[in-house]
């Protein structure tokens, strides 16, 4: 059985005049100790379909149809209640900016521990050597337990707040933009740092990123997402060897190619569309330098392709 | 070869803010060193790049170099004049010549003023066009950039484009006086990676408009020292010093069959370069760190020409 | 514009929008009164038409004060009085503290210093206070008065303005101006003005509302508008004494309008800023 499985994901975002369907319709599944890259532009629906998960999807916006199951259970049909139960307990989610997640006026140390003494049973001392521990295992040294968060560098707070996702012992994390806002250095540690967690920890990762090549850093799978769908869902390697869609051939194609001393510029010409008014059938089609008649009149279904899922008609 | 820019030992100290304690108890000023005493030259019609993490100082001297701080000490050659000692009639000119383009492009545009109106306020500023005259260039430029119909995007507040439209908005206003030079700092930093091409493509077609390609170079910044420069294809594909070797190794390459190849470096750039470490600046993290790299500081040294190097190890 | 922007309002936050609606009624009617006193006062609101003390009545509607005076009357070209000495006042300490917090800001330097302590210091004092004093050293008058108001609001404007402009002048449009090599005049007048006057409408309506309440507090003292210029907070003043007699009508009317008008300004002050600074997420 898989840890998650969406099954025709919709949220929409009701605004005064218009409805924007920030994902919609979008499955997907993760095993038990893996790594999810979800990849798409910004206004794709990927960060969405995060909130999504934790039904943390701020109003106007909400869950209008389908099914999340996470070890079994819907968790779109579970009360605010038991949803407590299950976030920073069993789901944990960290954000781009952790500046505005930690508390300026608490120690570090002290907000892990309350973190965990929220979910586990287990007394302060206890709850004290747990942090300690899990700030090693960030790699913070376990003396800055006692210190403020501006003290501490970006990829520093990034850090603790990795460690107060895993403090309470989660099997899901969902990582949105986490390295966005951090040089490259601390990028790499970063990343590093979520290979290990899985390893050690048996933890599974969702990791949303715009940018392709750092989700294919530590990914085993990668779902690529356009105008709320998921158009491709394969492991890295065969997006790397054959990437099928033309936007993930484009996304590939884009990546400044650090190698190649001779640069060649590529790009996606246009812009995506506008959510609340979607286009008639495929919504890359506008873009698309491979686009067919039959893709301006109609929504590609999901086509399986060997054992990937391309939602495009150029493969069926 | 004509030199265009000429930075001779280019220092920039800002002076930390003592909290009230520490004013009655020492006397001494803390300065936070941001950039430390560099040299570089940049030809007419070259790409020039300085490249590293925050806080090494490459914003700060491109804030020098377009006069908008004074440096501590050091001097800033333009066309052979010294610009810090430039006077208001000649700075204007200066101004003229050599335009910004920065990294945030959601806070560089007056958000009370139209696109159209914002591209063409250079050429007001400086008396080269006005009126009809100057809305007809506006609509060029939108053009050229991509923005069409310009008519259009001429009328619209920076609020209803995206970060990569407006990006291209202060391009266009950057470019529309011809300036010989431009400032840009990390101009596509903050646009989604599936568009930065698009800029720079963009950037790259002005210039073979108004100049011809020569060379790139590179010049990458630690704590406010150059610790390697040269042509830009050397560098990538023969980096010297461990810093840049490292730096560029972490870029994230999107093929997972190269994992592990990384060059692992603890800790990162210190919060504020106020302690810089005595010797080389990046020996706390270096993993090549011999003795005398804790206690001298390594000269920018031409190993081979045009590529210099500021490390013991490769000298 | 004007109506999308409505609009939106509406369908936001009806209670936000019905109030400020409701503010500017009640702003617009007794401007409205205000203008046409003349007209449909029923009575000379300075002398004295009938018997003293009568109550509310047919013939006059809202009874005669201790003078023999018609009190609607009164109240009608008392009006005039508040919203000229409270708008001019406002528009003054508008205009003063604006332009000399927008020089200071952008400036700085000594010039900045100086002014900051002498508008903080100003700033610390309880309004009416600050009115009390600067009044009793000019002397009764409509003109002193407006003095008076205008003083104690000019520091509000001054530390508004300034602290928007310093926010401005360090912004990336501005170093950007700066570096295009916009001269100091236009960047005053074309980045750094229209970026601060917004707040200026909303400090404005909060602004008067406040003014109201203080006119008619130095009224009520006798150092406001003098005797026998029909106003609000002397009459309020005036009917204080025969309170307890039992003649309420010279004291409650006066009152009503004077919380009446300070509630309408406040509202509409509310609503502005709604309007030009909506909450975002």
């Amino acid at each position: 059985m898989a840890l998650l499985d969406i099954e025709n994901l919709k949220t929409y975002y009701f605004l005064p005049d218009s409805i924007v369907k920030a994902v919609d319709g979008v499955s997907l599944r993760i095993e038990e100790g893996e790594i999810v890259g979800l990849v798409g532009e910004s206004g794709s629906g990927k960060s969405t379909l995060g909130l999504s998960i934790l039904k943390l999807v701020p109003p106007p916006g909400r869950i209008v149809e389908g099914s999340i199951f996470f070890k079994g259970r819907d968790l779109v049909s579970l009360s605010e209640k038991e949803m407590e139960k299950i976030r920073g307990a069993q789901i944990s989610m960290v954000f781009q900016d952790p500046l505005t997640s930690l508390d300026p006026l608490m120690r570090v140390g002290d907000q892990l521990v309350e973190t965990i003494m929220a979910h586990r049973e287990v007394s302060k001392s206890e709850a004290v050597e747990l942090a300690k521990k899990y700030l090693e295992m960030v790699g913070i040294g376990g003396e800055r337990f006692y210190d403020y968060p501006h003290q501490f560098s970006g990829g520093m707070r990034q850090r603790s707040m990795i460690a107060m996702a895993i403090s309470t012992n989660p099997s899901l994390l969902i990582a949105d933009e986490p390295t966005t806002a951090l040089d490259v250095i601390v990028q790499a540690q970063i990343m590093k740092l979520f290979e290990k967690l899985r390893k050690e920890l048996k933890l599974s990762i969702i990791l949303i990123t715009h940018d392709i090549s750092v989700a294919m850093e530590i990914a085993d799978k990668i779902g690529v997402m356009y105008a709320g769908q998921l158009v491709e869902f394969a492991s890295s390697y065969e997006i790397y060897r054959e990437p099928l869609h033309p936007y993930t051939k484009g996304l590939m194609e884009a990546v400044p190619n650090i190698e190649l001393a001779d640069m060649k510029l590529h790009y996606i010409p246009g812009d995506p569309p506008d959510l609340s008014n979607p286009p008639i059938g495929c919504r890359f089609a506008p873009r698309c330098k491979e686009k067919m008649d039959i893709c301006e009149r109609e929504v590609p279904p999901e086509i399986r392709v060997k054992d990937r899922f391309v939602r495009c008609f150029l493969y069926g | 070869m004509v030199e265009l820019v000429r930075v001779e030992n280019l220092k920039k100290y800002f002076p930390l803010e003592k909290t009230f304690i520490e004013k009655l108890l020492t006397r001494e000023r803390k300065w936070v060193k941001a950039v430390d005493g560099i040299s570089f030259t940049i030809r007419r019609g070259e790409i020039f790049t300085i490249a590293g993490e925050t806080g090494c100082g490459k914003t700060t001297t491109g804030r020098l170099i377009l006069r908008l701080i004074e440096p501590t000490s050091g001097k800033i050659f333009y066309n052979d004049v010294d610009i810090t000692a430039l006077k208001k009639a000649e700075l204007r000119d200066f101004r003229r010549r050599v335009q910004p383009i920065f990294q945030d492009p959601y806070a560089s545009l007056n958000p009370r003023m139209k696109i159209g109106d914002a591209i063409k306020h250079p050429l007001e500023i400086h008396g080269v066009a006005s009126g009809r005259e100057a809305r007809e260039e506006a609509l060029k430029m939108l053009a050229e950039v991509g923005l069409t119909p310009p008519e259009k995007f001429y009328n619209l507040f920076p609020k209803d484009l995206s970060g990569g439209q407006r990006q291209r908005v202060a391009i266009a206003r950057a470019m529309i006086l011809k300036p010989e030079f431009i400032v840009a700092d990390e101009p596509v930093s903050m646009i989604d990676v599936s568009l930065k091409a698009s800029i720079l493509r963009l950037m790259l077609k002005f210039k073979e408009e108004l100049g011809k390609y020569i060379s790139d170079r590179i010049a990458v910044m630690y704590l406010g020292k150059i610790v390697e420069m040269g042509p830009a294809r050397r560098i990538l594909t023969d980096p010297l010093h461990p810093y840049t070797r490292a730096l560029l190794s972490a870029v994230p390459v999107p093929n997972p069959e190269k994992k592990g190849r990384k060059i692992p470096i603890k800790g990162e750039v210190p919060v504020s370069p106020i302690n810089v470490p005595s010797g080389c600046r990046f020996n706390p993290r270096c993993p090549l760190a011999s003795e005398k790299c804790l206690k001298e500081e390594p000269l920018l040294i031409e190993v081979e020409k045009d590529h210099f190097v500021a490390c013991h190890l490769v000298s | 514009m004007l109506a999308t922007t409505l609009v939106k309002i509406y369908k936001k936050r009806r209670i936000d929008f019905l109030l400020t609606v409701a503010g500017l009624a009640v702003v617009l009617s007794i401007l409205f009164i205000a203008l046409l006193a003349p007209y449909i006062a029923p009575y000379d609101p300075y002398v004295s038409v009938d018997e003293a003390l009568l109550p509310p009545s047919p013939k006059h509607i809202m009874g005669t004060d201790n003078l023999g005076r018609d009190v609607y009357s009164r109240i009608l070209y008392g009006s005039r009085t508040v919203i000229i000495v409270v708008l001019t006042s406002t528009l003054v300490s508008l205009v003063v503290g604006s332009t000399l917090g927008l020089i200071s800001g952008y400036f700085g330097g000594k010039v900045d210093r100086a002014l900051s302590i002498v508008m903080d210091s100003l700033y610390s004092f309880p309004g009416l206070i600050l009115a009390i004093a600067v009044a009793a050293m000019l002397g009764p008058g409509i003109l002193n008065t407006i003095v008076s108001i205008s003083v104690v609001y000019i520091p509000t404007y001054f530390r508004m303005v300034r602290g928007q402009t310093l926010s401005v002048k360090n912004s990336l449009y501005v170093e950007a101006a700066v570096a295009m090599g916009a001269s100091h005049k236009t960047i005053l007048f074309q980045y750094i003005f229209p970026n601060v006057s917004v707040i200026i409408p909303v400090v404005f309506s909060m602004n008067v509302a406040d003014a109201v309440l203080t006119e008619a507090g130095l009224s009520f003292l006798g150092l406001g508008v003098p005797a026998p210029i029909p106003d609000w907070g002397f009459d309020l003043k005036n009917g204080q004494r025969n309170l307890l007699a039992g003649y309420w009508w010279i004291s409650t009317f006066p009152g009503i309008m004077i919380v009446l008008l300070a509630l309408g300004f406040s509202l509409l002050g509310e609503g502005l800023n709604e309007l030009l600074n909506p909450e975002r997420r």
